[in-house]
């Protein structure tokens, strides 16, 4: 008896994620890409969206390497006409950049620039997303996904920037999700918890490391790795298996938030 | 009530944020009512350092909220004015909010201004707050929201997304100031006590299929205030990062 063949879930679906020149966005990229999708790799860093481009290229995947800075409206914009150039049409936004969260503060203590880094890639480039790829998933009657937290959910005391914008995000898709519901789009989050080299840089500071807490509350007693462990919700999510799914966080942790 | 409540509650000293009609001027006109000493912060661009004459217990002040350093103002006048502070209630929203929009018709601005700029002033406000709660040996911070950041609503997105982003900012501020004594909850409301009444109608609909289990939305001074008062008692000292839903038993996710 052969061994089941796991079946391709975006044959012939374009994406877009934002963020995909590593970490989770990267993850998401790959994942999306092994399930057949054409994949558009957003990223400020052309350097590093090219190199996932080529990843998956090499690995047989369709993939296209914009330069995009969330922030700015035309950028956003730009990637979305490239998607519709190069493959026709847009099926799917992920959008998943952020600004590094930084150093632990307390509510007080936060930076200027960080506030506003974050207000910026997290709530004004939500809008900018979900603007410019409106006209295309209304066509194709596709999804716009958005990464957020369980900090989103249950606030933080060592990153509570971090945890509003995400908070903002989560209302953005469940409202967006109502409103666009009824003409075919599906609106969700993914709320991970993966090991990305931005995190191990900011677990040399964080509490919730040092002290081991994140692993003790971890039912799976590992932190998530992007493309096997968050890439497949993604996938999930983009797919048609999830075409009565819309509104929803999914938090992707290890089983570490059970509120829901 | 015992008398020494009433006597404590006598000495409040409260900072609400609120327009000057709307839930929260209903919520300030009970606070004060009920005794406590209550400034209001009234958002009025380029209104910096208007202040009403006392109406009572009631401070108008005018305050711009599209500065950090203009709230921090408005907040350290207030401050003045009360001599200090025990609770601050923010219950108020802009209008471009409160009315429906196709999130497609939202323009940048529009997003910018009214969406981002109450998460801005929200921000901006706790930051000035701290200090003088500190002060006074701690105190209570609630943020008064519609429900509409939970259950999502169409047509008032950029509510949606405030609501939720003040309803995490309030377990953030919660989770960092609890040692100070200060506890920060949310007031998670009737989205029909702060939209028209037409759409106020389609948003219960939306949010459930059945009617308020009270048989109504609330009232902001009968039914919210009340609720204020015990955040700010020394009764509620240990409830903090909480998210209270009084909307009169229509929504019951949690």
């Amino acid at each position: 008896m052969s061994a089941p063949t796991s079946p391709r879930l975006l044959e012939g679906k374009t994406l877009i994620v934002t963020g995909a020149g590593g970490g989770v966005g990267m993850g998401i990229a790959l994942a999306c890409a092994t399930h057949g999708a054409n994949v558009v790799i957003a990223a400020r860093r052309v350097e590093t969206g090219d190199e996932v481009a080529a990843e998956i290229t090499h690995r047989g995947g369709n993939a296209l390497s914009v330069r995009c800075d969330v922030t700015v409206a035309a950028d956003v914009t730009a990637a979305v006409d490239a998607a519709i150039d190069r493959f026709g049409g847009l099926d799917c936004l992920i959008h998943n950049a952020v600004a590094p969260v930084g150093e632990p503060h307390k509510v007080e203590d936060v930076p200027d620039a960080t506030w506003q880094a974050m207000m910026s890639t997290a709530v004004r480039a939500s809008y900018y997303c979900a603007q410019a790829a409106f006209a295309q998933l209304r066509e194709r009657g596709g999804t716009f996904i958005l990464l957020t937290s369980a900090a989103g959910v249950e606030g933080s005391p060592y990153i509570p920037a971090y945890g509003v914008v995400k908070a903002a995000q989560r209302g953005l898709a469940k409202s967006l999700a109502r409103e666009w519901g009824p003409l075919g789009i599906r609106v969700n989050c993914i709320a991970p918890v993966a090991m990305t080299p931005a995190m191990a840089v900011s677990a040399q500071k964080s509490p919730v490391f040092l002290e081991g807490r994140l692993m003790d509350r971890t039912p799976l007693r590992r932190i998530g790795e992007p493309e096997p462990d968050i890439g497949p919700v993604a996938v999930f999510l983009a797919s048609d298996l999830s075409q009565y799914v819309t509104g929803q966080t999914i938090v992707v942790d290890g089983g570490g938030f059970t509120a829901f | 009530m015992p008398l020494d409540e009433k006597r404590r509650l006598a000495t409040s000293r409260r900072i609400v944020v609120a327009g000057s009609s709307g839930p929260g001027a209903g919520i300030a006109a009970a606070l004060a009512v009920d005794g406590a000493r209550v400034a209001v912060l009234e958002p009025a661009p380029q209104g910096q350092g208007t202040t009403s004459p006392p109406d009572g217990a009631l401070h108008r002040l005018a305050c711009d909220f599209a500065s950090a350093a203009a709230v921090g103002a408005g907040v350290t006048a207030a401050v003045e004015a009360l001599g200090g502070i025990d609770q601050f209630v923010y219950a108020w929203y802009p209008d471009e909010l409160t009315g429906t929009t196709t999130f497609t018709d939202v323009s940048e601005e529009e997003w910018a201004r009214a969406c981002e700029g109450v998460l801005d002033a929200a921000w901006w406000l706790v930051r000035a707050l701290i200090g003088p709660l500190r002060a006074s040996g701690g105190g209570s911070i609630v943020f008064v929201v519609p429900t509409v950041g939970l259950t999502g609503a169409s047509g008032f997105v950029m509510l949606s997304v405030v609501a939720e982003g003040l309803r995490v900012l309030a377990k953030g501020c919660g989770r960092c100031w609890g040692e100070d004594g200060v506890a920060v909850n949310t007031l998670a409301t009737s989205p029909a006590l702060w939209v028209a009444p037409d759409h106020g109608q389609r948003l219960l609909r939306e949010i459930s299929l059945s009617v308020p289990a009270m048989g109504r939305v609330g009232d902001p001074g009968r039914d919210l205030a009340p609720v204020i008062e015990l955040l700010g008692t020394d009764e509620a000292h240990f409830l903090t990062a909480g998210t209270l839903v009084t909307d009169g038993g229509l929504w019951m996710g949690l």
